[in-house]
């Protein structure tokens, strides 16, 4: 998944784009507003964490001028303004989430796969297709009741396929999400990572759950459990 | 509770009743004293109506009354009189008195005597004694052409009338007139209470309502002026007038507490998240290349800021209960002035900002050196951080009698003049994003509590682009060794 944070404490910035990647995102920073503004309205987002006091331009403002643009991506405000007002006034103005500094890491992590989740339309942490079961809260997966090891970015793909199961998933959308902008990875990485977690999901079987439709992308087919 | 209103009423209606019993009182004593002053005259008409009728012949006297003359001496509840010679010899009584007699007390001649007695049927009365010589009669022939004279003698001998009269009627009278008083009185107490209650109400009214929107007021609505309307009574006038000036100097506090309390949060909370998450990250995969070391330089590096602004806190503080001790002494403002340039040196090497130093040799004042350096590091640390990159960094002083002033400035395009009145609040900075760690916004704060430990004045204006913080303090002559003043701003003398 894809997130963009926009702070300006560069300590915080750097200690959350660490452990974010750490966590499977893909995370892109600002340090100031006017960045942070450009980086959403030019990339397509999962989620955003967003401080409010900004230089250059307040987080409100950013979050008001991404959704006068039309741009959609959750928003979760991570700020250390905590008065009631503040947090309403964030989330009329479009915020999906408000959390207020200090926080726990693990809470951040919770509150973004939430968001994630509501992107796809699914409530529940865990996605069952036939034989395969995705926690995207533990980030674990099972084939058949086997647990299966995945990096982060195997991981990542099939996440990313099976919130989106039944809908054809572009290249560029993985590797989007994959990656963070000033990623050098190879254009094909995507092809890679793909075969590798087939592999993975059906060691045994010929049979692939995830599928190639040419010139489009890969898609998961929905089917019951 | 002590309340205006119930003292007001209370005192009102203490002098109120007593005017108005000392007001019944006094009539009552008036009309009391002409009734009884007419009784009397009424009494002494008769006494000397009896008295023209004694006659006296040949020393002998007598006193011819007809009962159809004068009745009441006749009747039931009658009036009594007797009269005596001066011997004591009774000449006449009463029929009413029968042989019973009145007391005599001999009153000398042409004198009256009047008193109170119990009369022989057991009555109260009143009697009046009078002493006087009865009339001699010449009867002299008509047709001689005499006309009979009546004569009082100066040989006739002395008589003493007594008339007594039952007083019934007049203590009746005057009791009715007591209790009518009376009745007046408690009536005219029981309007004065009503009317007092009535007009005490009135006249405190601006008062209750004062006092029902002072109540009303809480911390967000300081900001809401008392209305000072034409009506207001004169007295309330400065009453109303000063509290909407308290009103608004506390609505000024409570904003800056506010400010100083969002801000000090903010100052906390986002070092305490980069701790949190620092402490967390590196605890969640310990056996990544972010070493734990790294983490603990990352907390370390968070510990300082937080430890610099706690401790700039409670400076403050300090400063502010004037708990510092004032060490006085002979200071060389240039020498000052360049080695806290060296404090910030590495700083300023990084912005490129230079010091140009502006103060003659020589230029001493007697001023605590310590915490004048304090001051100076404080205003080049904010001139390196916040003036035009670049820039150089003026220090200047100069004497002006016993009067000294030192200034320090900064080119700077960030600023702008409606800036400077908050310039030395808490916390203040001009970024609202409040980014960057290296300042908290308490440097000028600093700055502005050390003046006025040290007595200094301070100014901050901006001239042509440039900012400048001027201090000025009086220069006095050097002693001969350091003088301590503990908690005092001045310098000694």
């Amino acid at each position: 998944m894809r997130l963009l944070l926009i702070e300006d404490s560069s300590r915080l910035r750097a200690t959350l784009e660490r452990g974010l990647r750490k966590a499977g995102y893909a995370v892109d920073a600002a340090k100031d507003g006017r960045e942070g503004l450009w980086l959403a309205t030019e990339n397509a987002y999962d989620v955003i964490v967003l401080d409010l006091m900004l230089p250059e331009i307040d987080g409100l403002t950013v979050l008001r001028r991404l959704r006068d643009a039309g741009r959609t991506a959750h928003v979760l405000i991570l700020s250390a303004k905590d008065m009631v007002e503040d947090r309403v006034q964030g989330l009329r103005l479009g915020a999906d989430d408000y959390l207020v500094k200090p926080f726990s890491f693990d809470e951040l992590c919770a509150r973004l796969e939430a968001l994630v989740r509501r992107s796809y339309q699914a409530k529940n942490p865990v996605i069952r297709i036939g034989d395969l079961e995705v926690n995207t809260a533990a980030r674990r997966a099972w084939s058949a009741g086997r647990g299966i090891k995945l990096t982060p970015r195997e991981y990542g793909v099939l996440e990313m396929l099976v919130l989106r199961a039944g809908e054809v998933v572009s290249r560029r959308d993985l590797w989007e999400h994959l990656y963070e902008l000033d990623s050098e990875a190879a254009s094909n990485v995507v092809d890679v990572l793909v075969c590798s977690l087939r592999k993975k999901l059906r060691p045994e079987s010929s049979q692939n759950l995830i599928k190639t439709r040419r010139g489009e992308g890969y898609v998961i087919d929905q089917v019951g459990p | 509770m002590r309340s205006l209103r119930g003292r007001l009423t209370v005192w009102l209606l203490a002098g109120m009743g007593l005017l108005l019993a000392a007001g019944g009182l006094v009539l009552s004593r008036a009309i009391s004293s002409q009734l009884r002053r007419d009784y009397d005259a009424a009494l002494l008409d008769k006494a000397r109506s009896l008295a023209a009728l004694a006659e006296e012949q040949d020393g002998k006297v007598w006193l011819e009354l007809s009962g159809e003359v004068m009745p009441e001496f006749e009747k039931d509840n009658p009036d009594y009189f007797q009269l005596w010679l001066r011997d004591g010899t009774v000449v006449e009584r009463s029929r009413s008195l029968g042989v019973r007699n009145l007391p005599r007390s001999g009153t000398p001649s042409g004198r009256l005597r009047l008193s109170d007695l119990t009369l022989p049927d057991g009555r109260h009365g009143r009697q009046v004694e009078i002493s006087f010589r009865p009339r001699s009669e010449l009867l002299e022939v008509e047709d001689r052409g005499v006309e009979p004279v009546a004569r009082s003698g100066a040989d006739a001998p002395m008589a003493t009338l007594a008339v007594a009269h039952g007083r019934e009627e007049l203590d009746a009278l005057l009791a009715s007139i007591q209790v009518s008083l009376t009745l007046v009185v408690l009536a005219l107490l029981g309007g004065t209470t009503l009317l007092v209650k009535s007009v005490v109400g009135i006249a405190l009214a601006p008062l209750d309502n004062l006092a029902h929107r002072l109540e009303g007021m809480d911390a967000e609505s300081l900001g809401q002026k008392l209305p000072e309307a034409e009506d207001l009574p004169a007295e309330l006038v400065p009453v109303v007038h000063h509290l909407n000036g308290l009103l608004a100097r506390l609505d000024a506090s409570f904003v800056r507490e506010r400010s100083f309390s969002a801000h000090l949060a903010h100052e906390l909370r986002t070092p305490l998240a980069e701790l949190r998450a620092v402490t967390e990250v590196a605890l969640k995969w310990q056996d990544e290349a972010f070493s734990a070391l790294d983490a603990v330089a990352e907390a370390h590096g968070i510990g300082l800021q937080m430890e610099k602004v706690v401790l700039n806190l409670l400076a403050l503080a300090r400063y502010d209960g004037k708990q510092h001790t004032v060490w006085s002494s002979e200071v060389s403002l240039r020498e000052v002035a360049a080695s806290c340039w060296d404090t910030v040196a590495a700083e300023a090497g990084e912005t490129g900002a230079t010091l140009q130093l502006e103060i003659p040799e020589g230029l001493t004042v007697v001023t605590d050196r310590e915490k004048l350096a304090l001051i100076l590091s404080n205003l080049f640390s904010n001139a390196v951080a916040h003036g035009r990159g670049g820039g150089a960094v003026t220090c200047s002083a100069a004497m002006d009698g016993e009067e000294f002033s030192l200034r320090v400035g900064n080119g700077t395009d960030a600023l702008a003049p409606e800036d400077l009145p908050r310039m030395f609040d808490r916390f203040w900075r001009k970024d609202p994003a409040r980014s960057g760690a290296r300042h908290a916004g308490l440097g000028l704060a600093l700055v502005s509590a050390l003046c006025d430990l040290l007595g200094l004045e301070k100014e901050a204006r901006l001239v042509d682009g440039r900012f400048e913080i001027t201090l000025r303090g009086r220069a006095l002559a050097a002693p001969s060794s350091s003088s301590l003043h503990r908690g005092a701003a001045s310098l000694p003398a």
